[in-house]
């Protein structure tokens, strides 16, 4: 197996809720909370849930781009932050890390600077390290932009000349100009229409292929994460209910939330009119989440004991984890 | 059954400053009573402006139905004032739109939205109890719960899925005889997309209305849909039962969509994609619009549009290759 490229242990991201006069806390969104697992090297890692559940929130704290509460993550054998030990990494650091670590955002509309040139924004990167001058971070910039499916002489244009999907590659190759090993994909085909998507997703797989990388992808939708991932976690609000590989999370769902997802999933098959599982109401507030096991509100198969005691986690197998109180 | 709304050649374009714009390119649509078309297409096919065309609700600024009939119940609402739409429009049609929080007034309690259209076309007067009781039977119809208070609740009160089923309230308040539902659920989690779908089926059911389902996801529509008609740049390019078109494609363009969605995919084949994207309506090619596109390609292609064909019973296709009798 390969070593490990990220590991993330007991993480937690809690954001405060504040009210009153003097805006003092009076509570805690519990965005992540308290969540444990490694990314290998050349692994596609699939977090999937719906909105609300912490997935972002997971991707952020990773990267460092918000204070964490506590936990810690590892990245390639440097600490990025232990609360528990109270080591974070010093600045300088931590930007030179930053090269090995990069995100790719939802919404090409909004992730990219419209008074910047397609060719500024990639090269920038290049610049602010220091790595390239000017004029050879734009050759270099010509070089991702082929890479990702748009010709050079385009580099001079701006982001209101491109369509989604481009401005989605314009991402990408942003993403790939420091030569990183691990990419954030935030939903990153959400916004783009179908046969765009299929193009992006192509694109990603290639790349990665190409240039060794490993991604954290993040998504709502399973049939796209099914297809793309090699490990997949199930969240919801901020807790893996399961995880594991692509095959054994939709060949053997066994927590009733993942089943519940993936039978509410529309498949592009008349053959397959299947009976679902209608949840009944919404996902509950974060700030004030259920008793027990979160999910025993809306669960079909609810019990006494899971509104009272937190499941704990089973190993199934070597990959495969699920908490569940009806899983024996 | 009898038709009940039959769209002849319809034309509609936008006057834009960079010239006259066709969205809607000579379209033909028939919805019989009590069923469920579907129309798909990616964003710009023209599957929302054909909807907004038979609300008569384009933008008065720009937008003009340039030709075409659209009868309505034998009567062709092109031709009506606007007083005369107006008796239609909300009573005898009703339409769903996507963004549940900008369809409904943020400043008004939900039971006066949904209260209006009974005090226009029902004359029970606004605040009145009998409107005030319908509204709330009507809450209770889609399955709201505490609809006694819900009623007088504001939309930001309610989660997305609930203003959607208030938007299906306000939709059904008037017992209509087609529901447009313009991507309904597009904007909803899978879990919350699934009890929606539900719903309308239900009321399906129970009030034997019938629906135009616009969306752009293959998966929604094999659910939802008796009959399908699948846009592109502006026109029909194949229209069928909802069974022969996920069994039988015989378009090019649908069936790369239907193989660029990697649902049933195994995880190491590769995607099919259809290379390029939409042209612009600014910049349609000669010929058929999907030819740069296309992979079966032919000479004729790139000269001229071919006709909507029947290749069987009702099961039509734009496309060459029909016309020169290839078996693709």
């Amino acid at each position: 197996m390969n070593r490990k490229l990220v590991e993330v242990r007991n993480l937690k991201k809690y954001f405060p809720i504040r009210g009153g006069v003097f805006s003092k806390k009076i509570g805690d969104v519990k965005a992540v909370d308290d969540i444990t697992f490694d990314i290998r090297e050349g692994e596609i890692f699939g977090l999937v849930g719906e909105s609300g559940c912490g997935k972002s929130t997971t991707g952020r704290t990773i990267l460092n781009l918000c204070p964490p509460t506590a936990g810690s993550v590892v990245f390639a054998g440097q600490t990025i932050f232990d609360v528990a030990e109270n080591t974070y990494i010093n600045k300088a650091k931590m930007q030179k890390l930053r090269r090995n670590m990069q995100i790719i955002f939802q919404d090409p509309f909004a992730s990219l600077d419209p008074r910047m040139s397609v060719g500024a924004i990639i090269s920038e990167g290049l610049v602010k390290h220091k790595l390239a001058t000017r004029r050879e971070a734009l050759e270099r910039a010509k070089e991702l932009l082929e890479l990702c499916g748009i010709r050079y002489d385009n580099v001079m244009k701006y982001p209101h000349e491109f369509s989604g999907g481009q401005r989605q590659r314009i991402s990408i190759a942003r993403s790939l100009a420091l030569n990183p090993q691990f990419i954030i994909g935030d939903e990153p085909i959400a916004a783009l229409d179908v046969s765009i998507q299929a193009q992006v997703l192509t694109l990603l797989q290639d790349l990665k292929e190409k240039m060794n990388l490993t991604y954290l992808f993040i998504s709502h939708d399973l049939g796209v994460i099914r297809y793309f991932c090699d490990r997949i976690a199930v969240m919801y609000l901020g807790s893996f209910v399961e995880v594991g590989t692509s095959e054994e999370l939709f060949n053997n769902p066994l927590n009733p939330y993942t089943q519940v997802l993936l039978s509410a999933m529309p498949v592009a098959d008349i053959r397959d009119r299947r009976k679902r599982i209608i949840l009944q109401g919404d996902v509950p507030d974060p700030a004030n989440p259920p008793s027990g096991c979160k999910f025993h509100t809306r669960c079909p198969y609810a019990q006494k004991r899971c509104s009272q005691d937190e499941p704990v986690e089973k190993r199934i197998s070597e990959t495969h984890q699920v908490r569940c109180h009806l899983v024996d | 059954m009898g038709t009940l709304l039959r769209v002849r050649n319809l034309i509609t374009s936008f006057n834009t400053s960079e010239g006259q714009v066709v969205a809607v390119n000579g379209v033909d649509i028939d919805i019989k009573e009590g069923r469920v078309l579907g129309v798909v297409g990616e964003s710009g096919c023209g599957k929302s402006v054909t909807s907004l065309s038979i609300m008569r609700l384009l933008p008065k600024s720009n937008g003009i139905i340039a030709a075409g009939i659209i009868e309505y119940n034998g009567q062709d609402i092109v031709q009506l004032s606007e007083a005369e739409m107006r008796n239609i429009r909300g009573n005898e049609i009703a339409m769903i739109f996507q963004e549940p929080m900008t369809a409904l007034n943020p400043v008004l309690p939900v039971g006066e939205q949904i209260g209006e259209a009974l005090e226009i076309h029902q004359s029970l007067t606004l605040k009145s109890r009998e409107n005030r009781l319908r509204c709330i039977e009507l809450l209770k119809m889609v399955g709201i719960p505490r609809a006694e208070e819900i009623v007088d609740e504001y939309p930001h009160q309610l989660s997305g899925g609930m203003r959607q089923r208030v938007m299906i309230a306000i939709a059904l308040s008037c017992h209509p005889r087609l529901l447009i539902a313009d991507e309904p659920t597009t904007a909803l989690d899978v879990t919350i997309q699934a009890q929606v779908l539900d719903l309308i089926r239900q009321l399906k059911k129970q009030l034997g209305m019938a629906i135009m389902f616009i969306t752009h996801d293959l998966g929604v529509i094999a659910e939802m849909a008796d009959d399908v008609i699948v846009m592109y740049a502006g026109k029909i390019v194949e229209e069928a039962d909802t069974y022969t078109l996920f069994t039988n494609p015989r378009h090019p363009y649908t069936q790369g969509l239907l193989a660029s969605r990697p649902d049933k995919m195994k995880r190491d084949e590769k995607l099919h994609c259809i290379r390029g994207m939409v042209p612009s309506p600014l910049d349609m090619p000669p010929g058929c619009a999907f030819a740069p596109r296309c992979d079966h390609c032919l000479p004729a292609c790139y000269q001229a549009m071919p006709r909507l064909k029947d290749i069987e019973p009702n099961h039509r296709i734009r496309c060459w290759l029909a016309e020169q009798g290839c078996n693709n």
